[in-house]
Parts: structure tokens; sequence; C-alpha cells
């Protein structure tokens, strides 16, 4: 993964995230989601994107974080993987942010196993830290079969 | 460089259209020998393919086809007629040309390869010899005796002429006759390029649909804004998008059905080989071949109409002397037959053959332990014929022998149905016709919807088969409790209840007995089930859209739909929903374990044993021999004593082991409420023991010879190796010493404690 580049940044709990814009983002919010009974926990539902379905992914149950405000009332991230559209649930959505190579770094060794999966490291911005994450990761670590 | 590929895939698209065509034309000649215009067909079709391998330098491919062409350019000219060794070398040369196209497809060039013999055969059946010794497939045809001698020597004489004038000469012939070969075919396409169809992708079409799905649902809400509105003008441009919009939506459906002959073409030449390579003489008829039929379904349809076609050749049509023996024609028919009917596509697979073996099946099913024989004596012919359905059943290698028709029936109807269609079988010793209903799209079907809490789902309507509502009165049982399972009485016949909430989580508890009911009656697999909705909402025409990777290991919704209002609503699989409540235990729906059954059936090194999975641990066997019964069994119903889960089981108590706790690698989970967990029953000393598992499959064939594990671990005792995978044997010995109930430990004493001293001398059998 190019670790320069445009990424489109969110919030979820006290973390901040990037993803890059090259995997096709776009941000909507306000969208009403089905939800699936039975289905995996990190799979918020299902809605309507212009006539596409959209997988809905719970953010803070994908990592792990603490159930947070009321799904309704989150924004949405889009990107594609394997031709389907997946959204990202989150708390706050931030700016479009451009970084260089110079201010990467892997993710520390002792990050915890599961979030070292999803988390490809981090740029130092002036003010904080913006942890990049693997959109493909985040879609295809989920665990299908939900015991 | 690109633009080359994409004249390579032109080519390829186009060579892929004339072998098929070359097929029907091929097969169709044979019965029509003198048809100058189908040779005249083939010919050019040889043609196109040498013109543009050609343009490629892909060279073998140009000599085979040159070499066809020169034998059909004999055929078309009236010097030979057509014989049927020359029809197997022509068949033979289109295979080998197609062999190639598919090397060029995979390689991006031409694949290796020797052609020489199949081009001389061709050399030597143009030059009009007769009786070819080196293909295997033609049987080489009787020689007249005085002629055969005196063949080579006619060839010595003519290669005995001054070469280089022959040669020449010959060259000459060519070009003159390549001139009018060209102007031939460029006459015939040019009266064709008048109704030439243009190609569009397949994803350019599929975007445009859901565009226009897109558009279907702007329109509606837009329809919603119209009433509420006074403004006439506005109104009227809204009317006019609604039906522009229509007739755009149905013109759209339209782009993706296809003509069942893109799937037909290829079964003349099917039934050929398998009647030649069986013996027998079967006439393939095709009526109506332009029915259409959505793209997507066509695809599901072909590998079941091939299944089927070759069960009725191979096992259905008898040999043409058994044929004539009973009176019947010596020629076997097969008819194919498409149309429409009620919405639906049926398409009849009807052959004048033996039929089905009814007493044989029966006989079966009571061997295989699938029914009694006082039972089985009772069931009507159709519920005999369901047996042919059930996986395994019809692999066994004595049966398809014997009865013929019932290879992978399951497969068959397992993909029909999942395509939304149904299989329906009649027979007779007149022949065996097999009717499949399909819908007409798989894009949009008709789906009931019902709620459950406050969110809508469909249930696609062919499972549908009635909804009632029952309101509780005086004297009418509503749910009863049929020891833990709840069933409902319709019209005096028992039937089991589904609650959706709870089978959804979405509810911990069932609802009280004595409570108003929303009951679909669905239908899965042959079996019918009450399914209790909160509300059934209205029937309507849904167009079906894939949920993503992610549901993947969530097999009770087969797809998704977008509401009117834009919302998404989940469409049940019920096939899915039966087999997780219960209903069903073991469901034709598991391809993988049909091959493993089917490679196994020839197997005579082989013990049979029961499949089962545990958590974290799939693809377990334990021998046969070992398991007595197996049992759902409810949590609810354990009790524990000390730190043992029993079961009540019949008059006895049954200790329940959780191999989880004795097998290497697996894991477990506890159990609570209502759920109810598959149980391997095993009589040890007279007393039942129950393995608790995660989900039991079916009954399988492994080989006897065991590999041995290394390090052994424990509760396994060792594994077998069945097509490719890995099974692991259960180790029964070590899980009942683990848990304390070995040889040594004077067995089951512990377990006959507590049971009543007249129990203990009960038979076996009354369990």
């Amino acid at each position: 993964m190019n670790r320069a580049g445009s990424y489109a940044t969110f919030y979820v709990g006290n973390f901040f995230f990037g993803i890059p814009i090259a995997v096709g983002v776009e941000v909507t919010k306000g969208q009403e989601v089905t939800p699936v009974p039975l289905g995996p926990k990190e799979v918020a539902g299902f809605f309507n994107l212009r006539g596409q379905i959209v997988t809905a992914i719970n953010m803070r149950t994908r990592l792990n974080l603490p159930d947070g405000p009321n799904i309704a009332d989150a924004l949405s991230i889009f990107f594609q993987d394997q031709d389907h559209l997946f959204a990202l649930l989150v708390d706050r959505v931030g700016d479009f942010t451009e970084v260089t190579e110079r201010t990467f770094e892997e993710a520390p060794s002792n990050l915890d196993p599961n979030a070292r999966e999803l988390i490809v490291g981090v740029h130092k911005l002036a003010d904080k830290l913006l942890l990049v994450l693997d959109t493909h990761k985040i879609v295809s670590g989920i665990d299908l079969v939900q015991s | 460089m690109d633009n080359n590929d994409q004249i390579l895939d032109e080519f390829l698209l186009e060579a892929g259209e004339i072998f098929d065509q070359l097929d029907i034309d091929f097969v169709q000649l044979e019965q029509t020998p003198e048809d100058k215009k189908l040779i005249g067909n083939i010919f050019r079709a040889m043609h196109t393919l040498k013109g543009s391998s050609g343009f490629f330098a892909f060279h073998r491919l140009e000599k085979v086809a040159h070499a066809g062409e020169s034998l059909l350019s004999k055929l078309r000219d009236g010097i030979f007629t057509l014989n049927e060794e020359m029809t197997d070398v022509l068949l033979e040369t289109s295979d080998r040309l197609r062999a190639i196209v598919d090397g060029v497809q995979k390689q991006r060039r031409e694949p290796e390869g020797d052609d020489s013999v199949l081009i001389q055969n061709l050399k030597f059946l143009t030059d009009g010899g007769v009786g070819l010794t080196k293909t295997a497939s033609a049987s080489p045809a009787p020689l007249d005796p005085v002629t055969m001698p005196f063949a080579p020597i006619v060839e010595v004489v003519i290669e005995s002429a001054p070469q280089a004038i022959t040669d020449l000469e010959q060259e000459v012939l060519e070009v003159v006759k390549e001139v009018a070969i060209d102007a031939a075919v460029n006459e015939a396409e040019s009266s064709k390029e008048l109704t030439a169809p243009v190609k569009v992708s397949v994803e350019l079409l599929d975007k445009l649909m859901n565009l226009v799905s897109e558009m279907v649902l702007a329109r509606n809400r837009l329809l919603s804004f119209a009433r509420t509105s006074g403004d006439l003008a506005f109104n009227n441009t809204v009317r006019r998008i609604d039906t522009v919009t229509l007739e755009l939506q149905e013109r759209m459906m339209k782009t993706r059905m296809q003509p069942i002959s893109q799937v037909w073409s290829k079964f003349p030449r099917l039934v050929r080989d398998i009647a030649q390579d069986c013996g027998k003489k079967v006439e393939l008829i095709q009526i109506g071949a332009e029915t259409e039929l959505d793209r997507t379904l066509l695809e599901g349809i072909r590998d079941p109409l091939v299944h089927i076609i070759r069960n009725s050749v191979d096992h259905g049509i008898e040999l043409p002397a058994q044929r004539l023996a009973i009176g019947k024609p010596e020629q076997g028919t097969v008819k194919l037959r498409a149309f429409h009917e009620n919405g639906m596509v049926v398409i009849e697979i009807a052959d004048d053959g033996a039929g089905i073996n009814i007493p044989l099946v029966r006989q079966k099913a009571i061997q295989f332990g699938l029914v009694t024989a006082e039972r089985a004596a009772k069931l009507t012919e159709r519920e005999i014929i369901d047996f042919i359905y059930l996986p395994g059943f019809s692999t066994k290698a004595e049966i398809t022998n014997l009865s013929g028709r019932g290879v992978g029936m399951d497969v068959v109807r397992t993909n029909i149905q999942e395509i939304g269609g149904t299989v329906d079988i009649a027979t007779s010793a007149q022949g065996t016709r097999l009717r499949l209903s399909i819908p007409l799209t798989l894009a949009i079907m008709p789906a009931v919807f019902v709620r459950s809490k406050q969110y809508s789902y469909a249930i696609p309507q062919v499972n549908v088969i009635e909804m009632l509502r029952y309101e509780p009165r005086e004297g009418v049982p509503g749910v009863e409790d049929f020891y833990g399972v709840p069933v409902f009485r319709l019209r005096d016949k028992l039937i089991p209840l589904v609650f959706l909430n709870y089978e959804l989580k979405v509810d911990d508890v069932l609802p009280p007995v004595d409570h108003t009911l929303n009951i679909v009656i669905v239908q899965a697999a042959g079996i019918r089930f009450g399914l209790v909705v909160d509300e059934v909402l209205y029937m309507q025409e849904v167009v079906v859209k894939s949920v993503g990777p992610l549901l993947k290991g969530t097999p009770v919704y087969s797809g998704s739909t977008i509401l009117g209002d834009g919302r998404v609503a989940l469409i049940f699989d019920i096939n899915a929903i039966a087999v997780r409540s219960g209903i069903i235990a073991k469901l034709a729906d598991n391809q993988f374990e049909q091959d493993i059954s089917a490679a196994l059936g020839a197997n005579s090194e082989s013990q049979q044993m029961l499949m089962f999975d545990l958590l974290g641990l799939e693809r377990m066997v334990i021998p046969l021999e070992t398991v007595d019964r197996l049992e759902m069994i409810s949590a609810s119903r354990i009790d524990r004593r000390g730190n043992e889960a029993v079961v009540l089981y019949g008059n006895k108590i049954m200790r329940l082991i959780s191999l989880a706790h004795y097998v290497e690698g697996a894991t477990q989970k506890s159990l609570y409420g209502d759920e109810t967990v598959p149980v391997i029953v095993h009589y040890h000393h007279g007393q039942p023991i129950g393995f608790i598992v995660k989900k039991v499959h079916n009954i399988v064939n492994v080989p006897t010879q065991v590999v041995m594990v290394s390090p052994p671990q424990r509760g396994i005792m060792g594994s077998v190796i069945v097509n490719d995978s890995v099974m692991s044997i259960l180790n029964v010995q070590d899980i009942l010493n683990l848990s304390g109930l070995g040889p040594h430990q004077e067995a089951g004493l512990a377990v006959e404690n507590y049971v009543d001293s007249d129990v203990i001398t009960m038979d076996r059998e009354i369990k």
C-alpha cells in the first residue's frame, strides 16, 4: 500500500483513522439501516445507495470498542471491495487529509494483535496520530459464522 | 498490444459460436446427409475459422481446418455422400479445433500438439479412401476383400506422376478455389448483415438494469409527491415519467432474456455421443427452443439438464434389442419441450424408456434404513420417488446399475430450487417425464412480505403454500406440544411450527400458547411447516439483489431487495430456515458431501461411517456400527447430576458427553434456553451414552485404510483420506475411557444405579 497520498479521515471513540481515498470513498449520513438477525455481529445491516445494496459495518464492534452513540446517527464512509459496496459506520467524519511518506511509521510491535491486523501504520500529524486502516482487512477479517 | 488482444478476444468469441453451431449441424447432417445447404454452412464455418487463424498465424488451427474444409468441399460438390466414418472424423476435427481454441484462450497463444494422424485421416477420406484403421473411436467399416489390396496401389500410381506439375497444378487450383470460396462466403454473409445484432457487454447491461431499478424507485417517490400536490402541470409530467419508466423497465428486462436454444444447442451432440457409447439408438426432439429465459437462469439449468438427459439416454432408454422385444420402436426418443405457463417457464424432458423401477427404489430405501418395511408398503408411488432426491441414496453403485435413473437427482433438484424452480417426475413402463418449472427471471420474483418486529422480510412465493390466522377460541386447540416440537392442526394434519422471531433470535422466548397467530405455511424440500410471523403484510414483485460477501455464513437469507420507500428488506431462504430450525435434519444442499459419496460408491475397500462436525473441527467421522441412534435434544431437557449432564431418554437416563471436551482441536460453547443439539447415541453395555456434536451430516463410505496421526491426538483414532480431503475418525473407546466409562472402570455401573432395576433387563430395542 502506498503510504503517501490522500486519506479520508474519521473518528471512532477517541481514535482518528484514515483510509486511502484510492479505494473509492464517499461520505453520506443518516441512512436507514436494515439489521440482519443472525448475521455477523460486525454487520450493522444493509442500506440502499442509489439502487445498490451497501453492507454497513459497525466500526465500534469491528474495533472491539465499547458501544457508542446510536447507530442511526452514525456517519458512513463508503468504499468498494470485491465488487461490493461497504460502508463504515463511524462517530464523526474528518477532512480529507494529504500526507507524505515522511510522517509514516509502522505499527508498534506491542500493538494488540486484533488491531495489528487492521492497522497498517500511523501518520504523525502535527496535532494527532492518524491510524491508517486496511479496508480489505476490515471486510475480509470478519468471522462469517457466528456461533 | 491491447488492440491485438481485443481482436483475439473477438476471434475467440466468434470461434465459440461457430463450434456450437458446428455441433448441431454435424448431428443434423448425419440424419440428412443430402442437405447441401447444411454442408454449405459447415463448410463456410470451417473456412471462416481457417481465414481467422491465418491472420493470427495459428498454424495448427489453419492446417486442421484446411484439411477438414477439403473433405467438406468434396461433400458439398456431391462427390461423396456423408457416411458415419466421415462424421466421426469431422466431429473429431471439430473437437480438435475447439481444443486448440480453448488452448489459445488459456495461454493466449496456440498450444503445442500433433495433428498429423487426424490430418492424414482427413486426407485419406478426401482422396476417396474407405476404412480408416487409426481412429480409435470410429469402428472400421467392413471392407470389400477385393478392393482393399488395390487401394494403396492406386495411391502409388498417382504419386508417381510428375511431382512438380501436380504440385503446381494443385496450388493453382487451390488459389482459384479460395477466391471462389471467399466470394461465396461474402455473399452469404452480406445477406445476413441486415439483421446482425450488436454485441453489448453483459456488465453494461447489468449497470443499465441497476440504473433502471433506481429510476423506478425515484419514480415511486415522485408519485407520492404528486398525490399530495395540486399542481396540474407537475402531475402530468409525473404521469408521463411514470409511463416512460414502466416501459423502460419492461424493455430492459427483455435484454436479459435469451432463447433456451442457447443451452439446448449442445444436446444433439451430447445425446449422439452417449447413445453411441452405450450402443443405443436415440433421437432427440426439441420443441420450443425459442422460448426465452433470463440469462442467469440459463446458466443455472444447463448442468441439471445435462444430468437429466444423460440419465435418460444412459439408464432410461433400453438397448435396441430389448426395445424390439417389448414392442417399442428400435430407436428411443428423448423429447425436450419448453413453454411458458403461468408466468413460469416449463421445461419437460420425456423419454420413452423403461421408467423408474419403483419396487427397487422401495427396497433400497428399506435397505438403507430410511423407512421401515411396513411403512414403505403404505407409501404412495410419489413418496417412493421422493427417495431418489436424497443425497447419497442415488449415488450407490448398486442402485444405478439396476434401476438406472437417480444419479445425482438431488443435485438436479438442489440446482433447480436454487433458482426458485421445482422438479416433478412422472414415470411408467412407457417412459419417464421430468418437468422443471422455472421462474422467467431471477431478477424479479413474486414474494410475500411479512413483519418481524418493526422490519419487513420477503418470503419467495414459490415456497408459500397458504397463509392463515389463528384466533384462540374455546375448544379449538392452537399450538400443541408434540414432545418439544410446537405443532398446529391444519385440517386435521399436524404441521410443525417455527417461530420466526425466536428463530432469528430477536425474541428470547416463545409467545404464549393462547395467542393470535399469523402463520405462513411454507414448503421446503417437500416438507411443510408453519412459519409464525408478527404480521403478513402484502404480496409484491421484488427485484432481487445480492447481499454481498459478509452473509456467506448466514444462509438464512438468499438475497435482498429495495422497498418502495428506499429501505432494504432481506429475502429468506426457506430451506435454510427449515434446516436451521431442525425441521429438516438433512437436506440435499451439500454438494461437498455429494462428491464424497459419489467418489466412494465404487470403492469396495470401504466401510460406512457417519460424518459430523464439532465446533471448530469439521468432517469428523464415527464408525456406523457404534452409532445406534441420532437425536435432537433440547437444552432445556438436560439435567445435571453431579458434574455430569444427563437427559431422560425413554425409560433410561442417558449420560451426555460433550465431545469437544475430549477431542483435540474442537472448541465448545455452552447451551442455553430451548436450543436443540444433535446427539449421537451410542450404547455402551446396554446403557445409552449421548455424544453432543455440532451438526450431523450423512453416511459416507470411507476407505478401510487408516492413516495414523503422529503425534497421536486425543480422541482421534486416525485419519482417512477421501477425495483429497482428510477426515478424522473419532476414537470412541478413547472418549469412553476419558469420560470414566472405560472397560476397567466397571462400565455403566454408575449409570445403572440411577435406573430402575427392571429397566436394566429390558431389551435394547425398546429405546
